[in-house]
């Protein structure tokens, strides 16, 4: 039963997702904090290129995560000064780190006598669960299969939405991303918030990249996220800046695209190509019914001063 | 008092504004034009170099010396990549090493397009005397062509000549059908993974000739392909290449770009074919064959040609006979049986004893596609095929 392809694919839909979930779990903290970076692609690839070499080097996945977490942090904070500091525009800004981090990890990647291009995984990611767990009808590959990343990243989706809603950091944080005006007024540091929120979704963004590389992937190449970091983005918007519906909607997004393969290897007789476009129309409807729902329409707005520069002279 | 104050500081923002935008500007150009603009002021730093050093060294360019060639070829990856690109750097090697003295620059990541014009534009004010395109850039160069007409240009499988334009191919189904035999050898399932980019000619003639090669030595076996409509995009085909172990295969081929295929075949303890790389450093065990571009004889006869004067336009489309095709040291699954097997075959198809599109061949929708007797001539295969052979499990779709 557990080879069935069904559970198999419920299996490797969470591992496809993962990624993608801790990029959107950084990405909502900084735009609750109403700053956009849409430079996710960049800074996951420079986590990912670092968290390679340190695992490469050291091959303990801690530590490579943990680097790779540092590294794309560091790239965000380019991010911080430009928007927070000097008031630049956040699209281009963001635009301009997605530039930068690809040409980055590229040239990092390509250093050395023994480029890591060519290098193996020096990390090995194995299922946290004994194997006998893996035995449990169905539950086994579904929920005990996993490595431990994807536990963790289910605990940071649950610590996510504790401190954004339960706790007084958590209030600070929206409120500087609904009115930096008022959350100024009340003697919030607007500009400190605003800086650790960003620093924290480039650690997500990087934490992504290193898991994409060392887990899913297993081996570094040039431009390897190859579009994850704006599918990232986009689950910030499907989930409405909610870290539980950005879990759904990343394991949906892994679900659906591996479907794409299992239909195809099922022969069912739809072209491929058009199998291949319908986690982005699912992506497309869940957006316009979300949005058309009257008695959420309030609930999943975005961050009202998302993209806005505050500049306290201003009012 | 006010309102002016909220305009001063206003135009103070406006300017803050705009010097940070500047600022990312500066960053995206520098970032965009990085590698070509650096390698295009190189280029033009040589040749003046060049300019002045044959003014001073005048004539006396004896045999044996060929200082005053100089080659650039024009990539649209890095030369680093460990496939496509790795392969044309290769080829440039073999032209340093052919004409001692000479000169080969690369320009790398250069897309199609614009860039690419400018790149060919910048190669002959770099005093360039052959250049080589080793992707898809005819429509960016043909112009470029036509108003240097000393400068001879080569590009890949451009299919339309000019009295300095030629352009070459390689078969990459006579490499494919040896591949087939390796994985057709080393299966125990008796499915055989394959992912493909998406369902152009070559990629057709490809699965089909690793099909024709696989069924040759195993004639139960399957070729399970999917289609993933990208060229590169590894957690894609990460995916791919798990449901493909899901649905039995224990043999994984590819014909896209991540190395993915390597680890989870890794992962499932079966075996791996690559497509112009040589994985067997990163998964040693799983690693079982891939053939190779080999550019190097015929870039070395071109640019001969070149400096001979009796070079003329043609289109080049090379395989094993002609020594385009090479292969990537063999995995340790692969027996001496196995490769003796495929050595002889090797043999045969470069002395044309055989021929691997020989009819009757009959596509995986039943109908005679190749009749008895005939064939595919190797001049004519690059407008094969729309059409997947029996043993091939999927579709083109559309």
């Amino acid at each position: 039963m557990n080879d069935s392809v069904l559970v198999l694919s419920i299996a490797s839909a969470v591992v496809a997702g993962t990624p993608i979930l801790l990029a959107a779990l950084g990405e909502i903290i900084t735009e609750r904090a109403g700053v956009m970076n849409l430079g996710v692609e960049g800074m996951m690839l420079v986590g990912a290129v670092a968290a390679f070499w340190c695992g490469t080097h050291t091959g303990s996945l801690p530590l490579a995560l943990i680097v790779g977490g540092l590294a794309a942090a560091a790239l965000s904070l380019v991010h911080a000064v430009l928007a927070i500091t000097l008031r630049v525009n956040q699209t281009v800004s963001g635009l301009s780190l997605v530039i930068v981090g690809s040409g980055l990890s590229a040239f990092l990647g390509n250093q050395g006598d023994s480029p890591l291009l060519e290098a193996p995984n020096g990390v090995d990611v194995g299922p946290l669960f004994p194997e006998a767990f893996a035995d449990i009808p169905i539950a086994g590959p579904i929920v005990f299969g996993h490595d431990v990343v994807v536990y963790l990243t289910l605990i940071l989706v649950g610590l996510t939405g504790w401190v954004l809603y339960r706790t007084s950091a958590g209030l600070s944080l929206r409120a500087v991303g609904e009115d930096p005006a008022a959350a100024d007024a009340a003697g919030l540091g607007v500009v400190r918030i605003r800086y650790l929120a960003t620093v924290i979704g480039g650690f997500g963004a990087g934490l992504g990249g290193a898991y994409l590389v060392l887990a899913v992937l297993g081996t570094w190449q040039t431009g390897m996220t190859a579009g994850a970091g704006w599918i990232a983005v986009a689950l910030v918007i499907l989930a409405g800046w909610r870290p539980w519906l950005a879990l759904i909607g990343a394991y949906a997004f892994g679900a659906l695209r591996g479907l794409g393969f299992t239909l195809q290897i099922a022969r069912v007789d739809i072209p491929s190509d058009f199998l291949a476009m319908i986690p982005f129309v699912a992506a497309y409807l869940v957006v316009v019914l979300v949005s058309a729902s009257p008695a959420r329409s309030r609930r999943v707005a975005a961050p009202a001063a998302l993209g806005e520069p505050y500049n306290r002279e201003h009012r | 008092m006010h309102a002016t104050g909220t305009k001063h500081s206003r135009r103070r923002s406006r300017s803050a504004k705009l010097a940070a935008l500047l600022v990312g500007v500066a960053l995206v150009a520098a970032a965009c034009g990085d590698d070509d603009a650096a390698t295009t002021t190189d280029d033009s730093a040589a040749a003046e170099q060049n300019a002045t050093t044959t003014v001073e060294a005048s004539s006396p360019a004896a045999a044996g010396d060929f200082s005053d060639l100089k080659v650039v070829m024009i990539l649209d990856g890095s030369i680093d990549d460990g496939g496509w690109n790795t392969a044309h750097k290769l080829g440039g090697d073999a032209i340093s090493a052919a004409f001692p003295g000479s000169t080969v620059e690369y320009v790398v990541e250069i897309a199609p397009g614009q860039t690419a014009t400018n790149a060919f534009e910048d190669a002959v004010a770099a005093d360039a005397d052959v250049v080589i395109g080793t992707t898809f850039y005819q429509d960016d160069m043909m112009d470029v062509a036509a108003a240097n007409p000393a400068v001879t240009f080569l590009t890949w499988a451009g299919f339309e000549t000019a009295p300095n334009v030629g352009h070459f191919d390689g078969a990459s189904e006579d490499g494919r059908y040896l591949d087939g035999m390796v994985a057709g050898s080393l299966t125990e399932s008796n499915v055989i993974g394959y992912a493909a980019g998406f369902p152009y000619n070559e990629v057709n003639r490809a699965v089909n000739a690793f099909t024709l090669g696989a069924k040759a030595v195993n004639p139960d076996v399957e070729v399970q392909l999917v289609f993933l409509n990208t060229w590169f995009d590894p957690a894609v085909e990460q995916q791919a290449a798990e449901a493909l172990v899901n649905a039995g295969a224990d043999v994984l081929a590819h014909e896209v770009g991540a190395q993915v295929y390597a680890t989870v075949a890794a992962q499932a303890g079966g075996y791996v074919i690559g497509y112009t790389n040589d994985w067997s450093q990163i998964e040693p065990e799983a690693w079982a064959s891939s053939f190779l571009y080999n550019w190097g004889p015929y870039y070395v006869s071109q640019v001969q040609a070149v400096v001979d004067g009796t070079w003329e336009p043609a289109i080049t489309f090379g395989g094993l006979k002609d020594g385009f095709i090479s292969f990537a040291p063999y995995g340790p699954a692969v027996t001496p049986e196995i490769l003796a097997l495929v050595e002889a075959k090797k043999q045969e198809i470069a002395d044309g004893t055989f021929d691997m599109f020989a009819g009757p061949i009959t596509s995986n929708a039943g109908v005679v596609v190749v009749a008895e007797g005939a064939t595919i001539p190797f001049e004519t295969r690059t407008e094969c095929c729309q059409w997947l052979v029996d043993g091939v499990v999927g579709e083109i779709p559309g």
